[in-house]
């Protein structure tokens, strides 16, 4: 029984780890911005397809690795500081359902695009083979693998907060967060703040299209499975926490593979019931307004 | 843009009743069923064989865009879910498909079960608005899609096929010919039921809710159960559409649930209009050719959706629709110049 409850602790943080990577880029992004972003899936598509690219699906040494995860969030940080330009600033003062609609649409345009350039084939992306393996904790096999993505998502919550709440940068974010006008009047470059939190965003959503990639078949249906799923992360965290999206995101891990483990007939339900329930019950989110305040 | 309610609001104020235009306009029932009329009788005429099925296709999205666009254009609610609904009716009429019920009441079953799938999650949900509400619709329509999958009743990955036609007052709806006119007949009377629907009291009150939600119960109106009942008609007729469809495939498949087919309609509305009752429907006609077009000749489509859906976004809110007035507008400010 023990061995049970601590195999499925360790495989729910392993499936809910790589959540919070995806959906943090979406957090921050809807944080400063109140954008929630459509077309975060396809940022995270790309960034697999072009890790894939760059390393020709076969992931040989560490360093390697290194240069395609860098080159696949600096390019899909590229496109994210474009479409920020291109389509969301003009959408700042309409009403958010607009921008929703506005993200929906560059979904389809990358979506579509993503397939005119690699096609509709499902690629793989083999793993270091340092990575490739198991270990045993405490008689619960744990893949290499997931050690390493619960390690980068670690420091990804810690730098990101850390970003935010202790660096100049980060009090400029949140002033810009909090009062745009306000911000501006003070003299801050808000536009400038805007244009860098949207790269990094999407950025972030590259990265964890790299990092994530020798789990899954990369192919275009990516982009609507993730965006349900890190939309799913943001709405349960609270829109827009940062520590909350963290804690969600291990949340819904947990509770599907409790499901898994205990409850086989729920398993893939959880995401959904635990968005309903949090909607239903506290709509802000678990950790909502904790980051900015929230308009009206 | 003025809304019928503040139009009405200046009528009563400076004592207009109707201007001298509007006495001569055709009453709006009479404007809708002249045009399907006309649709109905002119389609066969011009296409025959695929291209009908097609017409008739393009004319059941015509009703689903219309039940979508009660909640956009009307009630200014963005529903990513509104795919759960079409397919709830779908999915009813192929579960129903060995008990052979005539079509009608296969259709009357498939508006039930949207109806009600539909007031139940409204109910469940009025508790969040705008942008939170557009996310459950989302989360809800694809847990509803993967219960597809879940339940083996509802056929998994090959859905429900063999759905017959079925015949009507004696006449078969096999070919497809006269599931044109049947599927007009239904869609023309449902186009008319939304016009009064979009005149009466209850749109009015659709409209203030959208506009102003404190305004509007400032007024009188109750927003929540306003939007509960739109929720609840738009759930209706895109059951109706969704059974309908399932009749004219033969087959409800689990594609039709998933989200982006949410995201299609909410297209078309777009693509025409939403705040025109024309708008909708014309989104729907243009979305459906384009799509048939596209996917015959590139293989992804979305990217072209995507780029107009972009344009209309960032240029054209108010749709293609939205062009004509204002191209009158320059016309008319032309000839006053000339005279």
């Amino acid at each position: 029984m023990f061995g049970q409850i601590f195999a499925a602790l360790v495989s729910g943080i392993a499936t809910g780890m790589p959540l919070f990577i995806v959906a943090s880029g979406l957090t921050l992004i809807y944080g400063v911005m109140r954008v929630l972003n459509f077309a975060h899936g396809a940022f995270f598509m790309i960034g697999a397809f072009l890790f894939y690219n760059v390393l020709g699906g076969v992931t040989g040494s560490i360093s390697l690795l290194i240069v395609g995860l860098l080159i696949a969030a600096l390019s899909v940080g590229a496109i994210g500081a474009v479409s920020e330009v291109a389509v969301f600033r003009r959408l700042y003062a309409r009403d958010h359902t607009t921008t929703l609609l506005a993200s929906y649409a560059l979904l389809l345009t990358l979506d579509g695009l993503v397939q005119q350039i690699w096609g509709v084939s499902p690629r793989s992306q083999t793993q270091l083979p340092a990575f490739a393996g198991s270990f045993q904790i405490l008689g619960v096999r744990v893949a290499t693998y997931d050690v390493v993505l619960i390690g980068v998502g670690a420091v990804l919550a810690i730098g990101l907060t850390l970003l935010l709440q202790r660096t100049s940068f980060g009090q400029t974010t949140r002033a810009v967060a909090h009062d745009q006008t306000m911000a501006r009047a003070l003299g801050l470059h808000a536009r400038g703040v805007q244009l860098a939190v949207f790269a990094l965003g999407a950025a972030l959503a590259g990265l964890a299209g790299g990092l994530i990639s020798p789990l899954l078949s990369i192919d275009p249906s990516l982009a609507p499975t993730f965006v349900v799923q890190s939309f799913a992360i943001v709405i349960v965290g609270g829109l827009g926490s940062m520590g909350g999206a963290l804690i969600a995101a291990l949340l819904i891990g947990l509770l599907d593979s409790f499901a898994v483990t205990f409850f086989p007939g729920f398993a893939g339900f959880s995401l959904y019931i635990a968005v309903t329930l949090v909607l239903l019950l506290r709509p802000q989110g678990i950790f909502g307004a904790a980051f900015a305040s929230r308009e009206a | 843009m003025t809304t019928q309610l503040e139009q009405r609001g200046q009528n009563l104020a400076t004592g207009k009743t109707t201007s001298a235009k509007a006495r001569w306009r055709i009453p709006a029932t009479l404007e809708v069923a002249a045009v399907w009329i006309v649709v109905g009788v002119i389609g066969p005429g011009l296409f025959t064989g695929s291209t009908l099925f097609l017409a008739t296709t393009a004319l059941i999205f015509v009703l689903f865009a219309m039940s979508t666009n009660v909640l956009l254009g009307w009630t200014g609610i963005t529903s990513f879910g509104q795919a759960a609904f079409f397919g709830a009716g779908a999915y009813t009429v192929g579960l129903l498909a060995p008990i052979a019920l005539p079509p009608l009441i296969q259709l009357f079953v498939g508006a039930a079960v949207g109806a009600i799938l539909a007031m139940i999650f409204s109910l469940v949900a009025n508790r969040v608005t705008g942008v939170e509400f557009a996310m459950l619709t989302l989360v809800f329509g694809e847990s509803i899609s993967l219960l597809l999958y879940r339940i083996p009743a509802l056929g998994g990955e090959s859905g429900l096929p063999g759905i017959p036609r079925g015949a009507i007052f004696g006449t078969s709806l096999f070919s497809d010919k006269t599931f044109w006119w049947y599927a007009i007949a239904i869609t023309g009377v449902l186009a008319i039921v939304i016009r009064r629907l979009r005149g009466s009291t209850f749109g009015a009150s659709l409209t203030a809710v959208r506009d102003n939600p404190l305004r509007a119960s400032a007024l009188g109106i109750n927003v929540k159960l306003s939007r509960i009942v739109a929720f609840t008609v738009a759930g209706l007729l895109a059951g109706v559409a969704g059974a309908l469809y399932a009749q004219l495939q033969g087959i409800a498949s689990p594609d039709i649930m998933s989200w982006t087919v949410s995201g299609e309609v909410i297209i078309m509305c777009l693509i025409g209009g939403m705040h025109t009752y024309w708008g909708p429907a014309i989104g729907a006609v243009i979305f459906t050719v384009a799509n048939w077009a596209l996917s015959n000749s590139t293989s992804s489509p979305e990217l072209y959706f995507g780029l107009g859906l972009l344009v209309i976004v960032l240029v054209l809110p108010e749709g293609l629709l939205g062009l004509v007035p204002m191209i009158s507008k320059r016309m008319t400010r032309r000839q006053k110049v000339l005279s």
